[in-house]
């Protein structure tokens, strides 16, 4: 009984803890790895939806441009997984598809939408493109470094990307590129720039890639010489050592880039009502109700979308309108590089409350705007629609005060209240017993049969390692033979010491040898320390005295 | 090995004597008569190393007579040996916040002995060792699992040791001292009539740097250092091992 209550009650919580956890709608998100391929050339395609398991697989669709076929692309599904992730305290679970896309044709293709179905709804994520060059044979050791901004003539104020990286067939360990170009850019104050690292299959061998992209403002008019980037490398050559031991041999090469020109244009003389905006930008509004009542509020939202900075942008709208005020919120940006591309958004939340019943037609906005694509002002007009304003209804009410009835702190001495610190201990430990010191020593006891046994280990590795090395030296001793006919005519000392190894490897020589050894060693002897001239016949005594022994050797 | 189980926690984590002054002093203090208590509490501490549950509760005393500084003292003790006491830290919180005009505490606890004392630390490593031992030197254990789990476990055996040795270490030659009573003279040098540098008010947590007979060589968290009397305030750590 007890048993099952406590079921009941764990239970109940973890009813509560759910019903408590805020319901999170499903996200889905397309990713490619790289937007140029070769013919014949492999990449990658993920498909990922966050927290809820999609009922189908995901399609991706592939579409080409200027009329080409789509089958230029073969796409295959190559698994999925799933893994759960928590950030900033929340949990949420990552549904992973992962699709090997192969150029087969060069062109042009868009990659996506992928449509999953996730809980009864179908969702689509954005689409990226893809081009698909002719196939250019790379060399076997290829290691190649790239950099630039994304175009040589810019306006002022535009949004530049520039983007460094290299492709190698061979593994670099490491990687630091010069400094990035500063004349007549500047940094965004919000974008952060976007470092990626995958490989392609390649049918000559795999290619891996790294390369980042940094978001740059052209910030000054004027022809600019943008320095090549110069990259040390330090690339993969072989291993050393073996087993766990094992490190890679690495070897440091330097690439260099192809120095840029970049030109920055002014912007032609600007219209009145100029927002600031460069960039190719589209404006969005909605108005959720054309029908409603004075007071109430009704939401306005207005979209800006665009590939130019957003910063600094704002919406300047007339509060007091006739017939109406309105009412803003503080307007969210999002600016970032998406699959290679500057991606800004803004979006402006607003609340229309109209003053008066009848008919409320606000005025029409103008925006005018720099379009770097077209060399051109730009000017965006938002309608908004007429909206139906119904007069408020009549309710009976009344006011009621509280003024009087309010009660105040009451005077005199308040009596000190320690309600700032936590209350005494009723129960514990009157002393501490200082355990560190002889817990320690218990560690190094506990501990010795450890050591004991990884110095045995030790020992008997170093007493393999030095058997394995003196057999590896016995192996590399030259024989006497050998040694003699590498000899000087005098090296007297040398023809010692071959007598002397030939006389150590030689097992059961006869008796008149060892007497000719030893006769041959005397007149060595008075040669090499009394200063005696040698005789004649005393290098040919040794050579078959040497053989000799040698042969003995070998007979027994 | 239940009953070894039991004896071995007992002497890791619990103080060896009857725990009689507290308890008696707990009386007295909700029987109203705080000074009665304090003078229960006062003495043991003076016998051998108290736990940190009595610094606690002398903190608190410190803390209702308005002797802040004092309070602070003791509970940085405690918080030394029961560095997972969440009351602790909250105490030792309010109390900063009340002080007004003191610099920035200098915190000289170590990290990792805010998460278990050099005792503690010890426990774990002697256990850990003891164990690693054990799967090693047992010929059915090392021949089902290998050398590989063992040798893990005794790798971080010594890490935990190692970080006792090191607790025990910083404790006992880097302390703090918190100044206590009347305000502190920094001095040049470890003599009373050196010339003075600074002054530091009571409640000021400062870190020893080096012990010369009675003078402290200390630490201001706005990197001011001058010698202070052994006097002049509690240090906090000394005993610690």
């Amino acid at each position: 009984m007890v048993g099952r209550s406590r079921w009941m009650h764990w239970l109940t919580t973890l009813l509560i803890v759910l019903s408590a956890t805020p319901a999170v709608a499903a996200q889905v998100e397309l990713r490619l790895s790289g937007s140029e391929l070769q013919v014949g050339q492999v990449t990658h395609l993920k498909v990922l939806v966050t927290d809820e398991r999609p009922s189908n697989l995901p399609t991706v669709q592939i579409t080409a441009a200027k009329g080409g076929s789509s089958s230029g692309i073969q796409v295959q599904f190559a698994g999925q997984g799933s893994q759960v992730r928590s950030m900033n305290g929340r949990t949420s679970r990552l549904f992973e598809f992962n699709y090997q896309l192969e150029a087969l044709v060069e062109g042009q293709y868009s990659v996506g939408p992928a449509e999953v179905k996730v809980g009864g709804q179908t969702l689509n994520t954005r689409a990226v493109s893809l081009v698909v060059k002719p196939r250019v044979r790379l060399p076997d050791a290829l290691l190649e470094g790239y950099a630039g901004f994304d175009t040589k003539e810019a306006w002022l104020g535009q949004i530049l990307l520039y983007t460094r990286g290299y492709r190698s067939r061979r593994s670099v360990t490491r990687d630091a590129w010069s400094g990035m170009p500063e004349e007549g850019v500047r940094p965004t104050r919000s974008t952060r720039p976007v470092y990626t690292e995958y490989s392609l299959s390649d049918p000559d061998g795999k290619i891996g890639i790294k390369e980042e992209i940094h978001a740059r403002i052209a910030s000054r008019v004027g022809r600019f010489e943008i320095p090549a980037a110069t990259a040390r490398m330090e690339v993969v050559v072989g291993v050393q050592g073996r087993g766990f031991f094992s490190k890679y041999k690495t070897r440091n090469e330097v690439i260099m880039t192809q120095s840029q020109t970049l030109e920055v244009k002014a912007l032609p003389p600007a219209p009145p009502n100029f927002t600031g905006l460069v960039g190719d930008f589209v404006f969005d509004s909605s108005i959720e109700d054309v029908e409603s009542t004075v007071g109430a509020s009704i939401p306005w939202v207005v979209t800006v979308t665009g590939d130019g900075s957003l910063q600094g942008f704002d919406w300047q709208i007339e509060k007091d309108q006739d017939g109406a005020r309105l009412y803003d919120a503080t307007p969210t940006v999002v600016e970032e590089i998406r699959q290679g591309k500057y991606f800004s958004s803004t979006r402006f939340e607003q609340v229309i409350v109209p003053t008066r019943p009848g008919t409320l037609e606000l005025p029409e906005m103008k925006l005018v705007t720099f379009s770097p694509s077209r060399g051109e002002f730009v000017t965006h007009r938002l309608e908004v629609p007429t909206l139906t304003i119904k007069p408020g209804r009549q309710q009976p009410g009344a006011f009621e005060s509280f003024v009087d009835k309010l009660e105040g702190p009451v005077p005199g001495e308040v009596a000190p209240a320690f309600e700032g610190v936590r209350p005494v201990y009723r129960t514990g430990n009157t002393y501490a017993r200082a355990l560190g010191g002889p817990l320690r020593w218990l560690g190094v006891l506990a501990g010795s049969p450890l050591i004991l046994w990884m110095s045995m280990r030790l020992i008997s590795v170093l007493r393999r390692w030095w058997r394995q090395r003196a057999l590896q030296q016995e192996q590399t001793v030259r024989s006497p033979i050998e040694r003699l006919q590498q000899v000087k005519p005098n090296d007297w000392a040398t023809l010692a010491s071959i007598l002397q190894q030939a006389w150590s490897q030689s097992t059961g020589v006869s008796s008149e040898l060892a007497d000719r050894k030893r006769a041959v060693e005397q007149e060595l002897d008075r040669v090499r320390f009394a200063s005696a001239a040698p005789d004649s016949s005393l290098r040919i005594e040794v050579t078959a005295l040497v053989k000799a022994l040698v042969a003995e050797g070998r007979a027994a | 090995m239940m009953r070894a189980w039991i004896i071995f926690s007992w002497l890791l984590f619990s103080g060896l004597a009857v725990a009689g002054p507290l308890e008696e002093g707990v009386t007295l203090w909700e029987s109203g008569d705080m000074d009665g208590a304090v003078e229960i509490w006062h003495p043991a501490q003076e016998e051998r190393q108290v736990s940190g549950i009595l610094h606690y509760n002398l903190g608190i005393a410190m803390y209702r007579k308005g002797d802040l500084a004092s309070a602070i003292a003791h509970w940085r003790q405690g918080r030394l040996l029961r560095p997972r006491d969440a009351n602790l830290v909250h105490n030792l919180a309010v109390a900063r916040s009340e002080l007004k005009d003191v610099p920035e505490p200098m915190n000289t606890q170590p990290n990792l002995l805010q998460i278990a004392t050099p005792a503690e630390w010890a426990g774990a490593g002697v256990l850990l060792l003891s164990l690693a031992s054990l799967l090693l030197w047992l010929p059915v254990s090392r021949k089902r699992l290998g050398p590989w789990p063992a040798m893990a476990m005794g790798f971080v055996g010594v890490l935990f040791w190692l970080v006792s040795a090191y607790g025990s270490d910083r404790c006992q030659n880097a302390p703090g001292l918190v100044v206590v009573g009347d305000a502190a003279y920094l001095r040049t040098l470890a003599t009373r009539d050196s010339e003075v540098v600074g002054m530091v008010p009571p409640g000021t947590e400062l870190a020893v740097e080096r012990i010369a007979g009675t003078f402290l060589l200390v630490r201001q968290s706005n990197g001011d250092r001058g010698w202070v009397p052994e006097s002049a305030g509690k240090i906090i750590g000394e005993t610690v091992n």
